[in-house]
């Protein structure tokens, strides 16, 4: 308590305010949510339809980051690219587009129509839009860059001296890269699988136009949400409280777990 | 469109008004003022913005000084946000119950003429799906969208579908009705009941069911009715049905030009 | 001690030519290593950590050839072969230990690597450790040593690496005064074929068969 009291007045005053800005309207949700209904309202089969739908939309996406980040990460951090700036760009693009117009790209791209998406229809009748792995190729979209970029940034931070080393130990790129490499930034790779799993978990705009919206297969939480702020605005509020809790308490056990090292 | 998203620099939008009473008097000046000037805020249904364009045009034909500030978005949306303080001049809301909430708060409604919008099969253009009627949204192999019941659009395509007793599969329930038009318009969806002024508006090709097209009026149960109100002024408050002229809002050829139908029930 | 090696063969021949780019400029090199044990000296800067990392394959030559024992393992060009093939165990300066393993299982890294299985490789890990003096230390991690402790672990794991050719950069450099002759000892006693050890101190060009002087 001393020593946040000792903090320079002109950062402290900034410092608070910015929590007020995150913490505010938390408040304003919680104040608003129904308590004493909130458990009938989430036990209604569409929200326990939609949580599982997310549970598994989210988990997938944040498998497939692991997945194809990684190795991404590690060819961004190691390997020298003909025009790295465009290329990081790229990666870090559906960062900062309009989720909206990453399912619009989405669509062009993997609809039924789409570059490549008339092809897998016409090919190996293949459909994304409007199925599940639809709602976890979005998710996965938007929340490769989270991951990418805190994987790379460890990788770039710890230099190529530990892979040097397990080089002149006799292993082999591969080797080197499973033994000593993935396991020496472990904490990063869990920061960002939180990351990206939290972003997957709430993402809307991107599923809701490229994989649109049924019950049991592309609705997740926050497009039961959406839904449900049209005809019961209170039942949309205890689906958000439930969003974050769950994804408080991930991110709390994902912080103790892989985070503190 | 552009114009209507970013109103509400105007201060007439969300101001929040937890006891309402005492601010309605200081609104009706400020609207009184506003009106003045010539801008006039509309909120409508999402489904009215293909006729926005041609009202527009129509409004300054007949010497208005500036076109309408829209504001579109659905029914439910727009309702909740008179609730919490906007105060639009005109409100066209496609589900006529929840217009009554807001009563209170300084609308009537205005009950002449009715426009309603009807809803229609629309498919992916060149029906690459075969899709030859209303029961054909009951295959498994096609993709079939629809509106959300939680939406107007949705909720009629739900009557529909219990009136005739056909069978709905869909592979999606989009928030709106624009959203879903668009996906039928691009090819990612082969089906879906649109409401007729998005299928004209788009091009969307459409099929005939006598069940959808044959019965007129209130009776048919794909027609959604158009619910209008609009802020009073002083000297028609208390009055249930003012002789507030909407075609000073709404002139009536471009909606019938779009594909509303004016007149119904 | 180590598994891959001949006895009777000798040292294992070294030979570079050629030139090697630095940050800021070219370096050339006319180096031939030929002796068991040859010390590197030399004032700062003038290439001797380069020269190790050459022959450990972890930089490129620009141009010319570097050969261990005859065979060419480098040819500025199409031929170069990596590191994890090149038969060469390494004591960095900077000790570059695995900060997630246990010290243990830092020395039996390169082990594993020749295919042992676990409980083999850390108990010859373990004798490796005792010899450097850091029994007591090792089911604990890097991150727990001090400096000197982390150089001897360090040296361990170089001499556990099964390699023909062994690289030393500084290896005493912050080791105490009182291990210093017993690990310079042992250093001196390893059966690589080669050992190649960039130093600063003149007591450790003293026990070398030959001493190269880089200027």
């Amino acid at each position: 308590m001393t020593r946040l009291l000792r903090a320079p007045v002109p950062l402290l005053v900034p410092a608070m305010l910015a929590v007020a800005l995150l913490v505010v309207p938390l408040v304003g949700l919680l104040q608003r949510a129904p308590w004493s209904s909130l458990v009938s309202r989430l036990v209604d089969d569409a929200v326990l339809e939609a949580t599982r739908v997310s549970l598994i939309v989210s988990f997938s996406a944040a498998g497939l980051c692991l997945l194809l980040g990684l190795p991404l990460a590690w060819v961004l951090a190691r390997v020298d690219l003909p025009f790295p700036r465009l290329v990081r760009a790229v990666v870090l693009l559906p960062m900062v587009l309009p989720p909206v117009v990453a399912g619009a790209a989405l669509l062009f791209a993997l609809g039924r129509r789409g570059l490549v998406g008339q092809w897998l229809d016409s090919w190996f009748s293949v459909t994304l839009p409007f199925t599940t792995a639809g709602t976890i190729l979005a998710a996965t979209f938007v929340a490769l860059p989270f991951f990418v970029t805190t994987v790379e940034s460890a990788l770039v931070a710890q230099g190529r001296d530990l892979e040097e080393a397990a080089a002149v130990n006799a292993a082999g790129p591969m080797t080197a890269f499973a033994t000593v490499t993935v396991p020496s930034i472990r904490g990063a790779i869990g920061a960002g699988l939180a990351l990206s799993w939290a972003r997957a978990l709430g993402e809307f705009g991107a599923t809701i136009t490229f994989a649109g919206s049924l019950g049991g297969r592309t609705r997740t939480l926050p497009l039961q949400t959406f839904l449900a702020l049209e005809s019961d605005p209170e039942s949309a509020v205890a689906i958000s409280v439930l969003l974050l809790a769950v994804s408080l308490g991930v991110l709390v056990a994902l912080r103790g777990r892989w985070l503190t090292r | 469109m552009a114009r209507a998203m970013h109103q509400g620099h105007k201060g007439r939008q969300a101001r929040k008004t937890h006891s309402i009473m005492p601010l309605i008097a200081l609104i009706w000046a400020l609207g009184a003022c506003s009106s003045d000037d010539g801008e006039t805020l509309i909120f409508a249904a999402s489904s009215l913005a293909a006729a926005t364009d041609s009202i527009d045009a129509a409004l300054q034909a007949e010497g208005s000084a500036s076109p309408p500030e829209w504001v579109l978005a659905g029914s439910s949306r727009l309702i909740a946000q008179v609730r919490d303080g906007a105060r639009p001049d005109v409100i066209v809301a496609a589900d006529t119950a929840q217009l009554d909430e807001i009563l209170g708060l300084g609308y009537v409604v205005v009950d002449e003429p009715r426009i309603a919008n009807r809803l229609v099969l629309a498919v992916a253009d060149g029906n690459p799906a075969q899709i030859n009627s209303l029961d054909d949204l009951g295959l498994d192999a096609p993709l079939i969208g629809l509106c959300a019941p939680e939406v107007p659009c949705g909720a009629t395509a739900l009557r529909v579908a219990g009136e005739f007793g056909v069978t709905l599969r869909p592979d999606t329930d989009e928030p709106n009705v624009r959203a879903l038009a668009h996906k039928l318009a691009n090819g990612e969806l082969d089906a879906g009941l649109v409401y007729a002024t998005d299928a004209l508006s788009l091009g969307l090709q459409t099929i005939s069911d006598a069940r959808l097209d044959g019965a007129d009026g209130c009776a048919n149960p794909a027609v959604t009715s158009y619910g209008i109100a609009a802020l009073a002024s002083p000297s028609e408050v208390g009055e249930p049905h003012p002789a507030t002229p909407v075609d000073r809002y709404l002139p009536l050829e471009p909606l019938q030009q779009a594909g509303f139908e004016l007149g119904l029930c | 001690m180590s598994p891959l090696r001949s006895p009777t063969a000798g040292p294992a021949r070294i030979e570079v030519r050629g030139l090697v780019r630095r940050d800021d400029f070219t370096l050339p090199l006319d180096v031939a290593i030929g002796d068991e044990r040859t010390a590197v000296i030399g004032p700062n800067g003038v290439g001797k950590t380069t020269l190790l990392r050459l022959i450990a394959g972890l930089e490129r030559l620009e141009s010319g050839q570097l050969t261990i024992d005859g065979r060419v393992v480098d040819d500025a060009g199409s031929v170069f072969t990596a590191a994890h093939q090149r038969s060469v165990a390494v004591a960095f300066q900077d000790h570059r230990l695995f900060g997630h393993l246990r010290v243990v299982d830092n020395v039996a890294y390169p082990l594993r690597r020749a295919g042992l299985n676990r409980n083999t490789a850390r108990a010859r890990a373990a004798g490796y450790l005792a010899a450097v003096g850091l029994s007591e230390v090792a089911m604990v991690r890097p991150a727990q040593l001090s400096g000197g402790q982390r150089q001897r672990a360090s040296i361990a794991r170089a001499l556990a690496t099964p390699a023909q050719v062994l690289l030393l950069d500084e290896p005493l450099a912050s080791v105490d005064d009182q291990s210093r002759e017993a690990l310079r000892d042992l250093l001196i006693s390893t059966d690589h074929r080669t050992v190649v050890w960039v130093t600063h101190d003149p007591n450790d060009a003293e026990y070398a068969n030959s001493t190269l002087t880089l200027s």
